[in-house]
């Protein structure tokens, strides 16, 4: 080891291994000989005339000396290796004594290259803390001083040291003093290289001489300046650093050699004991390097280099992806080829679909906000509490053209959005259509159903959407009646995210309009054959108005809600009545879930129940609030709101699904919007 | 029936033994104890032994079926770091046990969700073969996810 110095930073023999390294290694020249003509065509891109003599191996070797290490990895072999940008590392052994008996133990490492042995080495001092007796000799003068730093100049070590530190009792200025040892290991040939006081530069930590005797030096706000003796003066290498509370020096420079070294060093398969160990150790550096002053801790020698790991098996990519955010997912499409094609495929989209949002239930609100009047969202975790997600924002950020959108309906990750224009004699008129994916933010506006726009004076259309797993496809089916004529049946058709199109379907099942006022019954559509059918209400609730259809695990539900003014109650108390029907499409098997009533409360409109059978309710303020039927108990999820006049229930709760769908047909909605949208949300956050 | 017991090897040739009726909640042992009664040592021959033995912890735990659902979730959160999970994603995707390798994959995913480009292509080893403009170009279309 002879040379070697304990100081650990003298490593400047490595610079030499970039190029040497290719002429020691037979195993290396060998395979590079071998399919020759191709990797200097393509790698290298010297021109060479194909079918000549071979090149000398001298010129080759000599060549191939002068690339960078990772056009020498590339150029190793001939096939096509997937390479990745990645460093070797290799993770060392504890020294033995630092984890053997002693109490207190302190460790200082050095590390270097011997040239005589083509060997890296590290070398452990390991002593008790308290009992250091071990001091390299140093210049008469330093000997005592704490604040050095050991670097090399050309061929020559060098020492310097700082003071100004708030230790010394100065607050502001600096002054270093570099040495060099002149004659290699003679400490009386110590000389003095400068000697300079800053004025106006607070004292940072001298990091290493260059060549030409510049000083880089980390200031305590973590910027890096490089300062010239010669002509006294200092230029910035970075400007961007803040003043820390704990500030502690971090920036580490050294000389950036390429080398092959450690290519042929075993695997990097981490050794857990050591890396926390190294953790340790990093802990120390500080102390240590006030009362040593000697050592910087070092342990890792990094070169670019093939992957030594093999490539992830494509299931398991695919399996992980399943699990992640819809934004995440946008963001990676980028990542490769292959995960642009894997996310935009349909298969992943419905594997995503399936895997992301079972694994995070949520739900979705959107309200109208009791003081701007605007519409908002917000997502719900779908716990016991339903708890706010303050991490995940659904921004909506086009406007309608009245106070909110009506929602259709949503399904499968896309919500289904109309809207009504101008007052005519019986109500709105239908303005447009919208699908829209919150979790994507992409939107696609349908053309108005045919009939709708054809012919009638009064309009008047029934919505309906979902998802048809069948054909992969969403669909909007539509309903249009003559407000006006209690005569003509209404035309049905349905729109495909596929097609783009209505097309005309018949209504077959319902009875016409003449049967109309005189019971309810549950108009069902089928999304996949698209056949109408219908379903018998339970018979006591079959002329009542006030019904909600819901869904409780895979039953369709029934809620009816009394206590309304509209009986002529005026508020005393809510009745609620739960009905599901037990067997799919046999209503013969509607059974009554629970029957509750509440004296202090003010009915309210059910929105939906939850999966527990949990019943979420708006009432005639605005708040919302989650019935218990169990406990007969109730919690408030929204409590702000205010008596309105001309109240109208616009509060719409749902499953939040994420999911990639309209991808590749929707619009990317406007981004200043966004912004806009973003601002009035957080608004709104302060002040809930 | 007899509690017979199996003997698996790791790619670092350590053995290891667990009892078969354990062992055959991998669908792959299952099917190589149907096919010649695997009396030997089972190779495992891309599974390190530290990977392993997490395996076989897994395989040997004695939940109730109820608490199953959190103990494997528990399990996975013990093993934080990217790389031991998976190694261990892959070792349950090798033997088949659907539900290790659910909850290792569902655990990377929580841990890199909000990852860069670069950060993910390193945690998963992926090649960026694309050049920076096809990443401007796609990244242009949903920057708000940036």
């Amino acid at each position: 080891m002879g040379r070697r110095n304990v100081a650990g930073e003298d490593d400047r023999m490595a610079g030499k291994v970039a190029g040497e390294g290719v002429t020691s290694s037979a195993a290396l020249y060998q395979s590079l000989t071998h399919s020759l003509e191709i990797e200097i065509e393509i790698e290298i891109e010297i021109e060479i005339e194909m079918a000549e003599v071979e090149l000398p191996d001298e010129l080759i070797v000599q060549i191939l000396s002068f690339l960078p290490a990772k056009s020498l990895l590339r150029c190793r072999s001939n096939y096509n290796h997937q390479t990745s940008h990645r460093t070797q590392t290799l993770t060392l052994p504890l020294p033995m004594f630092y984890s053997d008996g002693v109490e207190d133990p302190v460790v200082v490492l050095g590390f270097g290259y011997d040239k005589m042995s083509d060997d890296y080495k590290v070398v452990s001092l390991t002593y008790d803390w308290y009992s250091s007796s071990t001091r390299p000799k140093l210049p008469e003068f330093l000997a005592q001083k704490h604040f050095l730093k050991i670097s090399v100049v050309g061929e020559c070590l060098a020492a310097f040291y700082s003071s100004g530190l708030n230790f010394d009792g100065l607050q502001s200025g600096s002054t270093y003093m570099v040495m060099v040892m002149k004659e290699h290991k003679n400490p009386a040939s110590w000389t003095m290289l400068y000697h300079i006081h800053y004025q106006d530069v607070d004292f940072g930590k001298p990091l290493r001489l260059r060549n030409n005797t510049d000083m880089v030096v980390e200031l305590k706000n973590r910027d890096m300046i490089m300062f010239n003796h010669d002509e006294g003066s200092y230029v910035y290498v970075f400007r961007d650093g803040g003043e820390e509370e704990d500030f502690d020096y971090k920036t580490y420079v050294d000389r950036y050699e390429e080398s092959l070294a450690l290519l042929d060093v075993g695997d990097s398969v981490p050794n857990k004991e050591a890396m926390k160990a190294l953790m340790m150790i990093e802990n120390q550096a500080f102390t240590l390097s006030i009362n040593l002053s000697l050592s910087e801790i070092e342990i890792e020698i990094e070169i670019e280099t093939e992957m030594a790991e093999v490539e992830l098996p494509d299931e398991l990519i695919v399996q992980i992806l399943s699990f992640l955010p819809a934004k995440s997912l946008l963001r990676w499409r980028s990542v490769s080829k292959s995960w642009l094609n894997l996310i935009n495929s349909t298969k992943f989209k419905l594997m995503h679909l399936h895997n992301f949002n079972q694994l995070n239930p949520r739900y979705f609100v959107r309200r109208l906000d009791p003081f701007v009047d605007e519409e908002w969202f917000c997502v719900h975790f779908d716990d016991e509490d339903f708890t706010f997600d303050s991490g995940t924002q659904i921004e909506l950020s086009f406007d309608s053209v009245n106070l909110c959108f009506w929602i259709v309906d949503c399904c499968n990750g896309v919500v289904c959005l109309s809207d009504y224009d101008e007052f005519n004699e019986y109500g709105f008129t239908l303005e447009t259509i919208i699908l829209w994916n919150p979790s994507i933010r992409r939107k696609l506006t349908l053309p108005l159903p045919m009939f709708y726009s054809d012919g009638l004076e009064y309009p008047y259309a029934v919505l309906g959407f979902r998802y048809d797993n069948i054909s992969d496809d969403y669909k909007v089916v539509s309903l249009t009646y003559d407000e006006d004529s209690d005569t003509t049946r209404p035309q049905a058709e349905v729109y495909t995210v596929k097609t783009g199109i209505w097309i005309a379907i018949e209504i077959w099942g319902p009875k016409s309009s003449d049967s109309k006022w005189s019971h309810y019954s549950i108009m069902t559509f089928d999304i996949t054959t698209e056949l109408f059918g219908e379903f018998q209400l339970p018979w006591f609730l079959a002329r009542e108005h006030f019904l909600k259809v819901s869904v409780v695990g895979d039953s369709l539900a029934l809620i009816h809600s009394s206590g309304m003014k509209f009986d002529g109650l005026k508020s005393t108390g809510s009745t609620y009545i739960v009905m599901v029907m037990k067997e799919h499409k046999n209503p013969a098997s509607w059974t009554t879930l629970y029957h509750i009533h509440y004296p202090d409360l003010d009915v309210g409109k059910p929105l939906r129940l939850r999966n527990n059978s949990d019943m979420i309710v708006e009432l005639e303020n605005r708040d919302m609030i989650m019935f218990n039927h169990d406990e007969f108990s109730y919690v408030y999820v929204f409590r702000d709101g205010e008596e309105e006049e001309d109240f109208d229930y616009k509060t719409y709760v749902d499953r939040y699904i994420e999911s990639l769908a309209l991808l590749d047909v929707g619009d990317s909605v406007p981004n200043k919007e966004a912004t806009k949208a973003v601002m009035m949300v957080e608004n709104q956050g302060m002040r809930l | 029936m007899s509690k017979k017991t199996l003997t698996l090897m790791s790619k670092d040739k350590q053995l290891f033994n667990i009892e078969e009726h354990l062992a055959v909640q991998s669908v792959t042992i299952r099917n190589m104890v149907k096919e010649d009664g695997a009396s030997s040592v089972i190779p495992l021959p891309r599974v390190d032994s530290e990977t392993l033995a997490l395996v076989i912890e897994y395989l040997n735990r004695q939940q109730a079926p109820e608490e199953d659902e959190d103990y494997v979730k528990k399990f996975v959160d013990e093993r934080g770091e990217i790389p031991t999970l998976l190694e261990l994603a892959q070792a349950a995707l090798d033997l088949d046990i659907k539900k290790l390798m659910d909850a290792a994959c569902m655990k990377v995913a929580d841990l890199i969700k909000d990852f860069t480009l670069e950060e993910v292509r390193e945690a998963l080893r992926i090649e960026n073969d694309r050049t920076p403009e096809e990443e401007k170009a796609i990244r242009d279309e949903f920057q708000w996810a940036f």
